[in-house]
């Protein structure tokens, strides 16, 4: 309960933050969200033109795009700190985390919030609701996946982030990775073949963040539940584990810095 | 103006291009860790679409869909990515010259701001292109295996690139010149970019698309400038050239006129501020 309402003041002090350029927040999510939009309009013209692909049709292609734009919104929008790891690494940054009472990584990723996370979400809500058209029942399950396969995915970006430690620099990594999980995960998972799904079951988890939720959402399964609720645990111990095993080889960027 | 002054200034126009070319070439060895990025979500890309097609023509029994067998479709997208992704946001640094005053100091400058603006694009540009449909044609041939290529259709497409180069530096250079009236120029050139990766046929060509959205695509710059080019390089000989041509010279001259007309417009607002 402590760390949740930890976490809730660090969403309220982000968003006042980000709040304080109103003009500027709402051009970020006004962009993410016309980003989002167009792909979900290619996708239309698309299934105008194929109606079913592989068992997928527009509502199916909706409800990937639903799942995945608001857990990557959700992740960005509230630990948008957990793809700068890799910078602060690099450039020694990480000292002022270092001292405050809570673990580092959490302060970490709840650090800063990313505007374009919120339009994201918002999209995906909006998706989700208006061309999904869900019963109550897909609505609940709605809910409960986005916020486990949003924890995936901060889980994810922290472990690929903290590459950092051991190569150097590992930015542009942590980057194509990110991407890599993105796009996999907003295509429809029977595009790909056994060895290519072997792959997003566990390298890059698009299976966890997006196939596995949508195929709950639409039909519910206690035992595909529970693997997914233990693959989010799993994910964020381990990549917590991951961050510790990297902090023990940190040196001080001996930075004399103010901060506001 | 006489017609030897004219060609005098031309010449004179070019070797300014020319100038800021050579120098933006050289520059582009410090930037081989983002085409190094690039590569790698081009790699990304090309292979998920090339799921999505092969899975398409599978479900679809066919072996030609809007014109194309699956092995030029993997083509066709690796074409439309490498012309997507080759893209210069020169935008952004006209839209930095105009809020900083540095526009004011590249006025005096011998051979016109745009044309300077022009040049570097042009290099970067083409480096960015080679690299991309270097690197996407491997992608394509591991995935798909080779294209046939006509070779007249092929000296079409390379023309139809370069115009469609020039039509797209006057798109965004005109984005750019927004900064003379508008706070923020990135959010209009970042709708830029998503609008022309869907109506510029990147994903999907546009014979594919539905009847009344085809239409407005046609209508617009962006299918030929993206899908034009694309779609001549995996024709079966030059006959859809002139039509891709003309419709990119209209292109240009229209686009072209509204940047030279606000580029004027906006000169005569811009205010000098120190020294």
């Amino acid at each position: 309960m402590a760390t949740l309402r930890f976490l809730a003041h660090y969403v309220r002090a982000n968003l006042e933050v980000a709040l304080a350029y109103r003009a500027a927040f709402a051009a970020k999510v006004f962009a993410m969200v016309v980003n989002d939009g167009i792909w979900v309009a290619f996708w239309w013209l698309f299934f105008e033109r194929f109606p079913s692909v592989e068992g997928y049709g527009f509502r199916q292609i909706v409800l990937v795009w639903a799942i995945g734009t608001t857990a990557f919104g959700l992740s960005s929008g509230i630990a948008g700190g957990a793809s700068t790891i890799a910078a602060k690494i690099a450039s020694g940054d990480l000292d002022f985390y270092l001292v405050l009472p809570k673990p580092p990584v959490l302060h970490l990723v709840v650090s800063r919030m990313d505007p374009g996370g919120i339009g994201d979400a918002l999209f995906g809500i909006a998706t989700f609701a208006f061309l999904a058209r869900p019963s109550a029942r897909e609505a609940v399950a709605f809910a409960i996946l986005v916020v486990i396969a949003a924890s995936i995915i901060v889980a994810y970006a922290v472990a690929t982030n903290s590459i950092a430690f051991w190569a150097g620099r590992a930015d542009t990594i942590a980057e194509q990775a990110m991407f890599g999980l993105i796009t996999f995960s907003t295509y429809p998972e029977r595009l790909f073949s056994t060895p290519v799904k072997a792959v997003l079951y566990t390298v890059v988890p698009a299976g966890f963040v997006s196939f596995v939720p949508v195929a709950l959402v639409q039909e519910w399964d206690w035992g595909w539940a529970a693997v997914l609720v233990g693959v989010a645990g799993g994910s964020l111990l381990g990549s917590k584990a991951i961050f510790d095993a990297g902090l023990r080889r940190y040196a001080s960027g001996s930075i004399l810095a103010m901060r506001g | 103006m006489t017609p030897r002054r004219r060609r005098g200034m031309l010449a004179h126009r070019a070797r300014v291009i020319g100038a800021h070319a050579i120098v933006t070439l050289r520059d582009q060895g410090a930037y081989l860790g983002e085409l190094a990025l690039g590569g790698a979500i081009l790699f990304v890309f090309l292979f998920v679409l090339s799921c999505l097609w092969t899975a398409t023509f599978r479900a679809q029994e066919s072996s030609l869909l809007g014109g194309l067998t699956l092995v030029q479709m993997t083509w066709y997208v690796t074409f439309t990515e490498a012309l997507v992704m080759s893209r210069v946001n020169v935008a952004r640094r006209i839209d930095e010259d105009i809020r900083t005053g540095n526009l004011a100091h590249a006025l005096l400058r011998p051979g016109g701001y745009l044309t300077a603006r022009f040049g570097a694009y042009l290099a970067e540009r083409l480096v960015r292109f080679a690299f991309s449909l270097g690197f996407g044609s491997v992608v394509a041939l591991a995935l798909a295996g080779p294209v046939v290529i006509d070779p007249v259709a092929a000296l079409g497409a390379i023309v139809a690139t370069g115009l469609a180069f020039v039509l797209e530096f006057a798109i965004i250079a005109g984005i750019g010149l927004g900064a003379f009236w508008t706070e923020d120029t990135s959010s209009i050139y970042f709708l830029y970019t998503r609008v022309s990766l869907l109506l510029g046929g990147v994903l999907i060509p546009i014979e594919l698309f539905p009847e009344g959205a085809a239409i407005v695509a046609r209508a617009l710059p962006f299918a030929p400038m993206i899908h034009g080019p694309a779609r001549l390089a995996l024709a079966p000989d030059g006959t859809g050239f002139l039509s891709v041509i003309a419709s990119l010279v209209v292109s240009l001259t229209v686009v072209g006129t509204m940047m030279a007309v606000g580029y004027r417009s906006g000169l005569e607002r811009l205010t000098v501020q120190g020294g």
